[in-house]
């Protein structure tokens, strides 16, 4: 098989690049416009101070902390997720991993600033690096989402190297941009050796990495003594609950994109079903943790801990507490569990109410704590205000624009890998079943049972 | 564009990491530094210096031995 014959065969992963609809200018138009709103605010809030927010004596982390836990737990979706399926051989892995990993440099980026929009004074970031203290939780949250970003950054690009590398021998438009971040890549045995040793040692990396940037933001909370944050389970909790908002965002894209640029031929059910079935999985263990949680607090009943809790089941925050109960464990399992609901428009429903559940979660871990300190005080009010809304608003868009923005100059889906998994994988798989599958020794019924399931 | 420009730019999208990771390395030197004349916990500052320093140079290493590996072969000309 030529190459020229696959590159025409991949067509449809190169067309969203040389071809734009009317669509996408509209739509980028409205994302851009939505940016500059939030920008406009922000400005406004450096004038005036955080007074123009909603935050308050006793709450003093509301929306953009939120959104801050909340995508940096999204970004879980990509690296991490990519380099579980890599590392396990997951075959059916090759359409979705670049989405996974564009996810994460983008949202990661969008998540690291919110600490930043969350102070009234940003230059006082400064004080971090100037006399900053390596034993508190802070600064190891910056050094982990530091190291996790340059890790996704690199491990987003040695992977897109190839396709670069043929979008150059393609010409046209970015071609010298395309010469540039080839870094010289031909396809020789050599350097596919190399490219293919150094993303083993990356993905092999990027798991702990990945792991411990959710683990130290539940530190921050989870260190100190308030309320409903002292918990040793908090670590795990916001790994899972990120790799749950991760895999539904993860969804959402893949969904999108598969409509906007007809990529039905690439993503195909198989690869939603599978992910549904992940989705699955991992609302049930968010049960399990929000199940263990709360029944520990409630056993001790010790009466501060008890007044948060109370805050958070029949208080003022009970709405949002029922309805994230609702979203991340009731509509998942409805339509995941159910085979005539769990097609893509039931799954792309599931994937939302998660992400809404999961947004919901950071706010009811985080406020109702600040609202009911240990000290004597009345329970604190939080309602957000334009500014925040503004500013979450132009964070949303921000990540679709980056993402529209991502697929006009790099391919969403890895053609490399497509052509790979095409040329090697019936191969690589019938080896691998030799060599675990009992009574599979002889070479020739295995190939021949392959050969009849394709 | 020519090649020789071509390849310092090359040389820069390499140095954008080095640029972070020498950064990284600057910052936890300062930053033990600090927790040694303020006798603030050194030892833990030294130790998580060391395992975040150790961290970011393997990145490095990973993203300047694909670099090289890519380079080598496109002089040397590799087998297709």
């Amino acid at each position: 098989m030529s190459n020229q014959h696959l590159i025409d065969e991949d067509e449809a992963l190169f067309r969203p690049i040389y071809h734009t609809g009317k669509g996408f200018y509209i739509l980028a138009a409205l994302f851009v416009f939505i940016f500059f709103i939030g920008a406009a605010y922000y400005i406004r809030q450096l004038i005036y101070g955080l007074g123009v927010t909603g935050l308050n004596q006793s709450v003093t982390w509301g929306f953009y902390i939120v959104s801050f836990v909340f995508f940096i737990g999204i970004s879980h979706a990509g690296t991490l997720i990519s380099a579980i399926l890599r590392l396990s051989k997951a075959e059916w892995r090759r359409p979705i991993t670049r989405m996974a990993e564009v996810i994460t440099g983008i949202v990661l980026g969008i998540g690291a600033l919110h600490p930043l929009l969350d102070m009234g004074r940003p230059d006082r970031m400064l004080h971090l690096f100037e006399r900053g203290r390596l034993q508190s939780p802070l600064l190891w949250d910056v050094t982990s989402i530091s190291a996790y970003f340059t890790a996704s950054a690199i491990y987003l690009f040695l992977p897109l190297i190839p396709d670069i590398a043929m979008l150059r021998d393609r010409g046209g438009r970015f071609h010298n941009l395309y010469r540039v971040l080839s870094w010289g890549y031909r396809g020789t045995e050599r350097q596919k050796h190399v490219l293919e040793r150094a993303i083993n040692i990356l993905m092999v990396m990027v798991i702990p990495i990945a792991v411990s940037v959710h683990t130290i933001i539940s530190w921050i909370f989870a260190m100190t003594l308030q309320p409903g944050w002292h918990s040793t389970i908090f670590g795990p909790y916001f790994v899972v609950g990120a790799l749950f908002s991760g895999i539904a965002a993860l969804l959402i894209v893949m969904i999108v994109f598969r409509k906007a640029y007809h990529f039905e031929g690439y993503l195909k059910d198989i690869h939603f079903q599978y992910l549904g079935t992940l989705l699955l999985i991992m609302s049930l263990l968010w049960g399990y943790f929000t199940f263990a949680e709360y029944l520990t607090v409630f056993y001790g009943h010790e009466p501060n801990e008890m007044r948060v809790f109370l805050y958070k089941f029949s208080g003022g925050y009970a709405p949002f507490f029922w309805l994230m109960v609702v979203c991340n464990l009731v509509i998942p399992i409805v339509f995941l569990t159910n085979k005539k609901l769990k097609k893509i428009p039931g799954i792309l429903i599931a994937s939302i109410s998660v992400l809404i559940g999961m947004w919901l979660e950071r706010l009811i871990i985080i406020v109702p704590s600040l609202a009911n300190p240990r000290l004597p005080y009345k329970t604190g009010i939080y309602m957000p205000s334009m500014t925040e809304i503004a500013i979450f608003s132009a964070a949303i868009s921000v990540f679709a624009l980056g993402f529209m923005v991502f697929s006009k100059l790099f391919p969403l889906i890895s053609i490399w890998e497509i052509k790979e998994g095409r040329e090697e994988s019936v191969y690589a798989v019938s080896k691998r079943l030799k060599e675990y599958l009992p009574g599979a020794h002889e070479e020739k019924s295995v190939e021949q049972a392959i050969k009849e399931q394709l | 564009m020519k090649e020789k420009t071509i390849f310092i730019l090359q040389i820069l999208t390499l140095s954008v990491v080095w640029i972070i990771v020498l950064g990284i390395i600057a910052l936890f030197v300062h930053l033990v530094i600090v927790a040694h004349r303020l006798h603030d916990a050194l030892t833990a500052a030294v130790g998580i210096s060391i395992f975040a320093i150790v961290v970011f140079c393997i990145m490095g290493s990973v993203a300047t031995y694909v670099f090289i590996g890519f380079q080598k072969d496109k002089n040397e000309g590799g087998r297709l």
